[in-house]
């Protein structure tokens, strides 16, 4: 196994041993908080990091995710595990529909586009009023209970419950994005961001790949989505709002895109900060404008390529002495 | 009822201009340098919001502030484009994207902490009583602001097709290497087009926040409307830009008043869409790519 | 040297009114070094374009091993065995030398799409496989060193020689280079001619060669095609190219000063 592997199996053990150290039942919901953007901040990072496009329609495939968890449990009654399947299959299939439509195009036509598609669907969850009970959204979500088996029913109520089951989607999340990065589709579409004339040259078909990518990290997007309407039981058109784009953005470049680690350093780092610094609202986020800019333009590798950059800066230093 | 379509259509027309006007700074920005400037919204927001400073607060005539208004945002314009776009320009429309993504987060909350997230009003010395048209309804302020719209677009069509200025901004869109190697300081291009930009922004902010409100969170909407306007009308092109202007406004209106008002803002982004897919490389753009 | 590997057929490709190539109807023989030369501007890039389909001809038609595969996309072509290299340099630029040319060998490397999460023995065997192939194409194009090295760090002659490599990873049956020697110095283009010797006899590539090197193409080459204006004015073997006034008049035309 590769580094990267290696580390992210430490990580779960160190999650997983949490809730029985951690007793405060607040940080443990903001424990669950961030388990949620972990799930969201990789699958963003698939396309960002791993395809190398700006897509800015990301959050489409997290509200239709909700939606679907939100509607199939209130209206058709099914059981939670079916709902968060029916957030990942509608996150998966919007993926599939809008990447097939959009991946055509080029530079800033595709990342405008991208955004008008959840701008668009953000409008129509406000105002299909018979489905989505408009800007009221969709409440009274029951807690996911899993069910094992007759009478085996696995209870999801309790913080540490939730945290559980939030690690147990990411944990899978990040397995399939595993696999996918370090096999030869991930190395496609790495190809694809490096140099698409040369991929293309060497038979990679660039839009399959990205196309791959793509529904791949919406069907995650929508999974996290089914997770979100569950845990907070309630779902409005603000899933499909610029603001949860940003927050997984923020959290892609500040960890480190196109690295699995990255984006799950950032979305625990970002839900942390955001949640300490929650007294100087305005500050807060105005001290993230400048985190972006800076992440741009000084650490384009976020935090994941910081030790590597130091080495550099250090080992030129030692050869400057020479 | 062709009275009301009447009504309809001069408010889309109206609503139109404006649209027009706050995107003319974008047209330069992401349409020539290709910088998709999510910052947008805020030079406009800045533009409203210095000038409710300069002739709410400090009295200042209007004119003045508007002059006031042009200097500053272009300064602030050239300094944007020298500290965050320059270092990224040989890079991709990701890197520039995003350092604009972090700018608007900064400016919006910057705007929030120094000026509160009440509205203002920009004072202009127009009466705000309506004039009558004949059936159709409307007030001066608005016409003026057409008129202001009508001369910025005037202007700077002047100074790109009949200035030496111009004539090196031409050159340096159309062929970067090729301006270059004639002798055209192709970095200084950039830093004006882009501070022109930004001076047309806050300006048409600073117009519009005398008939709408300024405040610091309108930028997010502007910037989604003025993207839309950008390539509806064509990449780069400022009759274009006027032209996908009104007809967002007029389509918008015609659609909110006919047929259902909660859509209305659905029409820009699915003609963006539409677009698009029938043109995947915009209206006026003809495919060359080079191997 | 036997049938035709390639054939284009009466190739034309308009530019809005410019017909960077017209009429062009050549063959490269299996096993052949065959050399596309001419002017600049000639339209040999354009050719190649056409051929590995990051270009559709405005007319004409191109086979390879007998099937039409005019207006294929670029990575169906790559896939019959018809691999390209570029003019202006083009690697993967933030990928390690050695993972360049893993990346080149995708089409080796493919599995059905189940067993990218699903991979057992199959997958290892395939990426112990890979491994070894990369090493060896390391040693061959004398990339040992790079090894780890970003492919951006790269100077300019082990750039040119890792492009080479991620082409030959990708297996082709016919190898298309554009301007491999060029900017390489004598001693370079040495090594190159001898590369490109044993990469055709031994391991049985044909090549499709485009260079402004006379040296490299007169050695090299078992037969040469001359473009001129998109044209073809001359074919045939280094010996009669070199003495066919038509070829001497267009570069004398186009390059004074030039032998
Ligand atoms: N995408 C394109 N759009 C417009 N014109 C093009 C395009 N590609 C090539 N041309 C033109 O077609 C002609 C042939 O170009 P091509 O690159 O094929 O020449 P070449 O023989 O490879 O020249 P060189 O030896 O300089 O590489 C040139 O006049 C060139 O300007
Ligand atoms: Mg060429």
């Amino acid at each position: 196994m590769r580094g990267e592997g290696r580390i992210l199996l430490a990580l779960l053990a160190v999650a997983a041993v949490l809730p029985l150290v951690i007793h405060d039942d607040y940080f443990l919901h903001l424990l669950v908080v961030a388990g949620f953007y972990v799930i969201l901040a990789s699958s963003l990072n698939l396309i960002v990091g791993y395809v190398g496009e700006l897509s800015l329609g990301h959050a489409a495939y997290l509200g239709l995710g909700a939606y679907a968890a939100a509607l199939v449990t209130t209206r058709l009654g099914l059981s939670p595990a079916l709902s968060l399947l029916a957030g990942a299959a509608a996150g998966g299939i919007g993926g599939l529909v809008i990447g097939a439509l959009t991946l055509r195009l080029k530079g800033p036509y595709f990342v405008i586009v991208t955004l008008s598609f959840a701008e668009v669907l953000r409008l129509v969850a406000s105002n299909w009023v018979e489905l989505t009970n408009g800007p009221m959204g969709i409440s009274g979500l029951k807690p996911p209970d899993l069910a094992l088996g007759r009478g085996l029913v696995l209870a999801v109520h309790s913080q540490a419950a939730f945290f559980y089951l939030v690690l147990v989607l990411a944990t899978l999340a990040l397995f399939v994005m595993y696999r996918f990065v370090h096999s030869n589709m991930g190395r496609a579409a790495i190809a694809i961001r490096e140099n698409r004339h040369v991929a293309q040259s060497v038979g990679i078909d660039p839009f399959f790949y990205a196309l791959a990518a793509f529904v791949l990290g919406a069907l995650f997007a929508g999974l996290a989505g089914a997770f979100y309407a569950h845990y907070f039981t309630y779902v409005g058109p603000e899933v499909f709002g610029f603001s949860f784009m940003m927050s997984m953005l923020i959290m892609v470049l500040v960890g480190g895109k196109g690295t699995l680690i990255g984006p799950v350093l950032g979305a625990v780092l970002v839900t942390l900060a955001d949640e300490y610094l929650r007294e100087a609202q305005q500050l807060r986020l105005t001290l993230f404008g400048l985190l972006v800019i800076a992440v741009v333009l000084f650490f384009p590798e976020g935090l994941v390529g910081l030790p590597a950059k130091l080495r550099r800066a250090a080992a030129m230093r030692g050869e400057a002495r020479q | 009822m062709l009275d009301l379509a009447l009504q309809f259509t001069v408010n889309g027309l109206v609503v139109g201009a404006f649209y027009a006007l706050s995107a003319l700074g974008l047209t330069l920005i992401l349409g020539l340098m290709e910088v998709v400037n999510f910052a947008h919204g805020e030079f406009y927001m800045m533009g409203g919001i210095i000038a409710y400073y300069l002739t709410g607060v400090l009295g200042l005539d209007f004119f003045a502030s508007l002059a006031i208004v042009v200097l500053v945002m272009g300064a602030f314009g050239w300094v944007v484009d020298r500290l965050l776009i320059r270092p990224l320009r040989s890079k991709d429309t990701l890197s520039t994207a995003l350092v604009t993504i972090g700018l608007s987060i900064f400016l919006v909350n910057t705007f929030l902490l120094l000026a509160g997230t009440a509205p203002h009003k920009v004072a202009t010395p127009f009466p705000t009583a309506p004039l009558l048209l004949g059936p159709v309804v409307i007030n001066e302020t608005r016409l003026f602001a057409v008129a202001v719209a009508a001369v910025a677009i005037l202007g700077t069509h002047l100074l790109i097709h009949r200035t030496r200025l111009g004539g090196a901004m031409r050159a340096t869109f159309q062929n970067k290497e090729a301006a270059a190697l004639v002798g055209i300081d192709v970095e200084r291009i950039y830093g004006f087009t882009f501070a022109l930009g930004t001076t047309m922004a806050a300006v048409s902010g600073a117009l519009l926040g005398s008939i709408y409100v300024a405040q610091p969170t309108v930028g997010g909407l502007v910037s989604l409307k003025a993207f839309v306007v950008v390539i509806l009308g064509g990449m780069g092109s400022f009759a274009g830009a006027v032209i996908g202007g009104l007809i967002l406004g007029v389509a918008e209106s015609l659609w909110g008043g006919f047929v259902s008002s909660g859509y209305q803002d659905v029409i820009g982004f699915a003609f963006v869409i539409l677009l698009l897919l029938v043109r995947p490389y915009g209206l006026f753009h003809i495919r060359s790519e080079r191997v | 040297m036997s049938a035709a590997l390639l054939e284009l057929d009466g190739v034309s490709r308009h530019f809005g009114g410019l017909a960077a190539v017209r009429e062009v109807s050549f063959a490269a023989r299996s096993g052949e070094i065959l050399s596309l030369i001419g002017p600049n501007g000639a339209g040999k890039t354009t050719t190649f374009n056409l051929i590995t389909g990051f270009l559709r001809p405005s007319s004409g038609r191109v086979r390879f091993r007998g099937a039409d595969i005019t207006g294929l996309k670029p990575h169906r072509v790559a896939s019959l065995g018809v691999v390209r290299t570029f003019q202006k340099t083009n690697v993967f630029g933030g990928l390690s030398v050695f993972d360049n040319i893993v990346t080149g060998q995708y089409l080796k490397a493919r599995l059905p799409y189940w067993r990218t999460w699903f991979p057992g023995r199959v997958a290892s065997a395939r990426d112990a496989d890979m491994r070894r192939n990369t090493e060896r194409l390391l040693d061959f194009l004398d990339l040992k060193r790079r090894r780890d090295d970003p492919a951006m760090s790269l100077p300019y002659g082990d750039l040119r020689r890792l492009e080479i490599a991620i082409a030959l990873a990708a297996g082709p049956e016919l190898l298309l280079l554009d301007e491999p020697a060029a900017g390489l110095n004598t001693a370079e283009a040495k090594d190159l001619v001898r590369l490109l010797r044993v990469v055709n006899r031994d391991w049985g590539l044909s090549i499709l060669l485009v260079e402004h090197n006379m040296g490299v193409v007169m050695e090299a080459s078992h037969r040469i095609v001359v473009l001129n204006f998109g044209e073809k004015i001359a074919e045939g073997t280094p010996d009669a190219i070199r003495s066919d006034e038509r070829v001497i008049a267009a570069y004398l035309g186009r390059r004074q000063g030039e032998p």
